[in-house]
C-alpha cells in the first residue's frame, strides 16, 4: 500500500524536528518503489532473509509478529549479512536471494538492543515501533546475491517447540507454507511464485524453530549451514 | 450422481509427504498428505467412493472401515467446496 500522499508531503516538507519522521516516509516510499520493480524478476516472500559469507543464506519465513525481524536483527548482529527483515526477494531460476533496501521494522524495540548494534528511530509506520537500520558492514554489496541453504519458520510463541531444536519439516508441507507466504500480486506471477517455491521445498532442508532463546536459535541456524 | 473429477487445470506437485495442488483461478493452495493424495489420484471421474474407501482399507488394513468411509465422504466434500472438483 502506497505511503499516503498528502501525509508523505506535510512531512516532506516539514521542518526539523521531524527528521526522523521524514526519513520513514522516504524509506517507506522507496521500499514500495523497489517492491514494485523486483516483483517482475523476482519471486517475493513475507520472509526475513540472512547470509553467512561464503555459507549461504536462510530464509525466514512467517507472518507479522511470529518474530522474523526480531530472529533477522539477532542473526546480523552475529555475523550474518542482513538481506531483508521482512520481504525476501528469491530468483525463481537460481534460487538465490538479492537484497531488499529498507530498514527493519518492530513492533516494540529490539531485544538485546546493545548486541544488535543498530541504529533506531520510532517508527512512522507503526506508532509503538521501531525502525532499525542496520550498518554498513552488515549489508551485501550492491547486487549481491546468495543460495538458499535452509529455511527456518521462525516462532517465538510456539511453546509446543523445543527450545534448542529444529524440528524438521516435511518438503510438502514446506512448499504449502512458503506458497502461503508469497506476495504475489496477479496470477502470472502467483504460478511462477507456486512452481519456484516447491523447487526450493525440495532442494533445501526447512525447519521449525523456537526463537525464545535467540541465542540458541542463532547456534541452531549456524549449524545448518555448517 | 457424478463420480468426483479432479478438475484439469489444478497444478499439481508431488512430494515425498504429499501433494500441494494449486487453483490458478483462485491462487488458493492446498496440501494433501499421503492419504489425501490417494484419494485425489483416485477422483479420475470413474471411480465412486465406495471403491475409495475400500481401495484405502486394502492399503492400510488395520484401519476401521466406518471411520475411512466417514472421512473419504468429509475430504471429498472439502475438495468440491473449495473448488478443486469439477463435474
Amino acid at each position: 500500500m502506497p505511503f499516503p500522499r498528502e501525509k508523505l508531503e506535510k512531512i516532506l516538507s516539514s521542518p526539523s524536528p521531524v527528521g526522523n519522521l521524514r526519513w520513514s516516509a522516504l524509506e517507506w516510499e522507496v521500499l514500495r518503489l523497489w517492491q514494485e520493480a523486483l516483483e517482475g524478476r523476482f519471486v517475493l516472500l513475507h520472509a526475513g532473509a540472512v547470509s553467512l559469507p561464503g555459507r549461504g543464506a536462510v530464509l525466514l519465513p512467517g507472518r507479522t509478529g511470529t518474530g522474523k525481524t526480531t530472529f533477522t536483527l539477532a542473526l546480523v548482529s552475529r555475523g550474518w549479512t542482513y538481506f531483508s527483515d521482512d520481504c525476501a526477494a528469491l530468483d525463481p531460476d537460481t534460487l538465490d536471494i538479492r537484497p531488499v533496501p529498507g530498514a527493519a521494522h518492530l513492533r516494540g524495540t529490539p531485544r538485546g538492543r546493545g548486541r544488535i548494534s543498530l541504529r533506531t528511530l520510532p517508527s512512522e509506520t507503526s506508532p509503538t515501533g521501531t525502525s532499525a537500520f542496520p550498518r554498513r558492514r552488515h549489508l551485501p554489496l550492491p547486487g549481491e546475491s546468495s543460495p538458499v541453504r535452509a529455511i527456518l519458520f521462525p516462532a517465538h510463541d510456539r511453546e509446543d517447540l523445543p527450545p534448542g531444536e529444529a524440528v524438521p519439516l516435511a518438503p510438502g508441507m514446506a512448499a504449502y507454507e512458503l506458497a502461503f507466504h508469497s506476495m504475489a500480486r496477479g496470477q502470472q506471477s502467483f504460478l511462477r511464485d507456486f512452481r519456484a517455491v516447491c523447487r526450493l521445498a525440495r532442494s533445501v532442508p526447512a525447519f521449525r524453530l523456537s526463537t525464545r532463546d535467540l541465542d540458541r536459535a542463532s547456534l541452531l541456524a549456524r549449524d545448518l549451514l555448517a | 450422481m457424478p463420480l468426483p473429477a479432479r478438475r484439469k487445470d489444478i497444478l499439481s506437485e508431488e512430494f515425498e509427504d504429499g501433494l500441494v495442488l494449486c487453483d490458478p483461478i483462485t491462487e488458493q493452495v492446498v496440501y494433501l498428505n499421503a492419504t489425501g493424495a490417494a484419494i485425489w489420484e483416485m477422483c479420475d471421474g470413474e471411480t465412486d467412493p465406495g471403491d475409495m474407501v475400500r481401495e484405502l482399507v486394502s492399503l492400510f488394513p488395520e484401519a476401521d472401515e466406518e471411520k475411512v468411509k466417514r472421512e473419504v465422504v468429509a475430504f471429498l466434500a472439502d475438495l468440491q467446496a473449495r473448488g478443486f472438483l469439477g463435474s
